[in-house]
């Protein structure tokens, strides 16, 4: 998309915060003025805690996304692979996937207590079976003409995998990482404000708690922010995937 | 009648050709439908021989048993060089009908060329070989392009070229310019009568395309029915020096097609096995 | 080769043994690793102790109540939320202009998560049944929105096309040809935005709204319960697969055959 179209579906959201602005006020308890976010936001910047909470929520979620990554490539790919491994897996692993992750996070409290390993155990459980799912679907799209190009060419079958199927590899995680890498951030958010577990979730919290409204939006933009790198990034993997050889699902038939 | 089927296989089929007799496939393995049966065809060494029908009828999935890519039925003969086909034979190469998807998109095209000679030839001789098969297909200087980057009909080239590169005796194509426009289809077209006269090598090209098949053939397997069968299996006695525009002029051209074109829409369907 | 498909037989399942018999295996895995002390966390009890709780939940009123409140105000929010998506979003989908001016804006809003929003809507609606309601509507729109817009946008240019060589009139084109062809996506929409509303539910009544099952399993929790809290575990899982299902089958009998997946 053009710079110009990008901007001009900016235009309802800048002239809501514009009118925002003009016709309230700092004091409103539910609807304070953008001007009033940006002063509590600068506050936080000030005294350090934006950048440690805003930091504990990055480094929990790309820890707890390679985990899930890697965990999710090795499992999906085996089920791409060998259909009796996938027929067997599958129906427990959809069961898994559409388990809330606010509901399972409380054993992980049970069990590992208030801790960042809690946090991170837990979004990796709730992360975990979309990135299964989506690696293992889009390593079955890999054509599977390759593999009779392989066989034409008197490949044996370590170079079929060496050569062919592990260089499909990248892409097909980068696909999946599209899917779930969003999926990741937002059980990263949920996770911290369902534990209480110190990040910009969980700050987000605590504004509320105590009335500090125009803390509370000015976080929520701070996760915005967030939301549209992740998003940027993902979707960054993915042009990168189908240049490389991914391919998109739901494509027209060719 | 159906060709000429000598019961012995004779030596000189031996040398670098296939021979079918009695051969059979079906869906998914051994058990399902028959796709086709009763095949019986040689095909001589050096000869160019089109497997020719409509969609559907089988043509991919016999040239598939001939590349040891589908399994034959029971009781099938199947051979090439003399032997039995169980797997891809050697000196064999397929040529698939989906060139975009058939090139690895992460490697280039010289890459791509090089794949199936990779530790079986050395490196220099590895980009030795594969420099000539960009020239003979005239992809020379794309050698360092990517496939995304390449248009339909240069992605062809480029899987010609990998197959060219194993020094094949024999070349199976698939329907290879069936996904083309009209002016590439020629170009390539000739471009393949070309590399077949400096190579000598055996083919066998699938096709659905009546004047593709006289075109470029010395032999055409008309393949009709269901379970499919040849139905024709005739020589083309056009002489070898074909063109595009003179070729498709001459009597005997037209005599063929028509010919052919009987035998494709006629009722009857397959001619019994021999 | 194909034998007629009943519309019965749509409805019903095929059973996968390899499955059943692969998560029958884990399970009992799991016990057996609990029950020889291999793993021996305190909080992790194995599938049978859990089992053995669920008849009483199941017999216990307050937990139908609970139920009953999570699941009213799931389907509520989601009928809602439905609602305004596919109008918002059929006007979207059949406005050009409207899309070139709303596009990136809405972009930005959706990608906010939803649990974020969670504590100005605290303080907006205070920790009530409202909340809830509006927390769970907001989520279930988003889905919808995307999905009608795109599958009334995206509908092939060939079929309207059509359309106009047969003189149809536009109100004709939009119900027999438009709207039909974007079924498909719309039901997909529907579908994710069902999940998220339990899910959404369920996370408002944990940290907002102290009524329903995210309320009840709170307070497994801090009792220390971890078989009852498994337990919720599992009704919650049965039921987004039930909905799912549900779904899935009323959609099939109603478009069979519809649209793009």
């Amino acid at each position: 998309m053009t710079v110009r179209k990008w901007a001009r579906g900016l235009v309802p959201l800048a002239v809501s915060l514009l009118l925002w602005q003009v016709f309230g006020r700092d004091d409103s308890l539910y609807f304070p003025r953008p001007s009033a976010w940006w002063t509590a936001i600068t506050r936080q910047w000030a005294d350090g805690s934006l950048l440690r909470d805003t930091a504990a929520t990055t480094g929990r979620f790309l820890l707890a996304l390679i985990i899930a990554t890697v965990v999710g490539a090795l499992i999906g790919f085996a089920m791409a692979e060998h259909r009796g491994v996938d027929r067997s897996l599958n129906p427990t692993f959809e069961f898994l996937r559409v388990l809330p992750a606010a509901v399972t996070v409380p054993i992980f409290v049970l069990m590992l207590g208030y801790t960042n390993q809690m946090a991170v155990t837990a979004i990796v459980f709730a992360s975990m079976w979309p990135m299964i799912l989506a690696t293992r679907r889009a390593a079955a799209d890999i054509p599977e003409l390759l593999r009779d190009v392989g066989a034409t060419l008197q490949l044996t079958r370590s170079q079929v995998i060496r050569k062919i199927l592990l260089p499909s590899l990248f892409p097909a995680v980068f696909l999946a990482l599209r899917v779930a890498g969003p999926i990741t951030f937002v059980v990263t958010i949920l996770v911290e404000m369902l534990t209480g577990i110190s990040g910009t979730g969980s700050a987000m919290f605590l504004a509320q708690q105590s009335y500090q409204s125009a803390t509370v939006y000015g976080l929520i933009c701070v996760v915005a922010v967030m939301a549209l790198l992740v998003d940027a990034g993902a979707g960054g993997l993915e042009r990168l995937a189908t240049a490389f050889g991914g391919t998109r699902p739901r494509r027209r038939a060719a | 009648m159906a060709g000429n089927a000598a019961p012995q296989l004779a030596n000189e089929v031996e040398a670098t050709g296939f021979q079918c007799r009695g051969a059979s496939a079906s869906y998914g393995g051994a058990s399902g439908a028959p796709i086709f049966e009763g095949v019986d065809f040689d095909v001589h060494p050096g000869e160019f021989v089109s497997l020719l029908g409509g969609s559907g009828v089988g043509k991919t999935t016999l040239l598939r048993v001939l590349g040891g890519l589908h399994p034959a039925g029971k009781g099938s003969q199947v051979r090439f060089a003399g032997r039995p086909v169980t797997g891809p034979p050697d000196r064999v190469v397929m040529v698939f009908q989906n060139y975009a998807a058939s090139l690895l998109p992460w490697r280039t095209v010289e890459s791509n060329v090089r794949l199936g000679l990779e530790r079986k030839v050395d490196k220099a001789e590895q980009h030795r070989r594969a420099g000539r098969a960009l020239e003979m297909v005239g992809l020379a200087k794309n050698a360092h392009y990517y496939p995304r980057q390449l248009s339909g009909g240069m992605q062809q080239r480029v899987q010609i070229a990998r197959a060219l590169v194993m020094n094949p005796d024999a070349l199976l194509m698939d329907e290879p310019f069936g996904a083309l426009d009209a002016i590439t289809k020629a170009t390539l077209q000739d471009a393949l009568l070309e590399i077949q006269r400096q190579t000598s090598m055996t083919v066998v090209f699938v096709t659905h395309d009546l004047d593709e098949a006289i075109y470029l053939s010395d032999r055409i397997i008309v393949l009709s029915g269901s379970p499919a069968g040849v139905a024709r299996n005739l020589r083309v006695d056009l002489p070898r020096d074909r063109d595009q525009v003179s070729t498709k002029a001459e009597p005997r051209y037209l005599e063929l097609r028509q010919e052919i074109y009987n035998v494709m829409h006629s009722s009857s369907g397959k001619a019994a096995g021999s | 080769m194909t034998a007629p498909i009943t519309r019965a037989a749509l409805l019903v399942p095929r059973v996968n043994l390899p499955g059943l018999v692969a998560a029958v295996g884990l399970l009992a895995a799991w016990q057996v690793l609990v029950s020889t002390g291999v793993i021996t966390f305190v909080f992790l009890p194995g599938p049978l102790a859990i089992a053995g709780k669920l008849p009483t939940l199941l017999g216990a009123a307050t937990f139908w109540q609970d139920y009953g409140h999570t699941l009213t105000y799931s389907l509520a929010g989601w009928g809602l939320g439905a609602a305004i998506g596919i109008v918002v979003g059929s006007a979207l989908g059949i406005s050009k202009a409207l899309r070139e001016w709303t596009t990136t804006s809405l972009t930005v809003l959706r990608l906010i998560p939803a649990i974020a929003l969670l504590p100005i809507a605290a303080l907006i609606f205070g920790l009530s049944a409202d909340l809830e309601l509006a927390l769970v509507t907001y989520v279930a729109t988003w889905p919808v929105l995307v999905s009608t817009a795109g599958g009334i946008e995206k509908v092939d240019p060939l079929l309207r096309d059509v359309a106009r060589t047969l003189r149809i009139s536009r109100l004709r084109e939009l119900t027999q040809v438009v709207v039909p062809s974007a079924i498909g996506p719309i039901l997909v929409g529907l579908r994710l935005s069902l999940s998220s509303a339990l899910v959404l539910a369920i996370v408002s009544e944990m940290i907002g709204n102290p009524a329903g099952l995210g309320n009840a399993i709170n307070m497994a929790r801090n009792a220390l319960k971890p078989e009852l809290t498994f337990c919720y575990i599992a009704v919650v899982g049965v039921t987004a697969v039930a909905l799912n299902g549900i779904f899935n089958a009323l959609s099939r009998v109603l478009a069979p055959g519809g649209g793009q997946r």
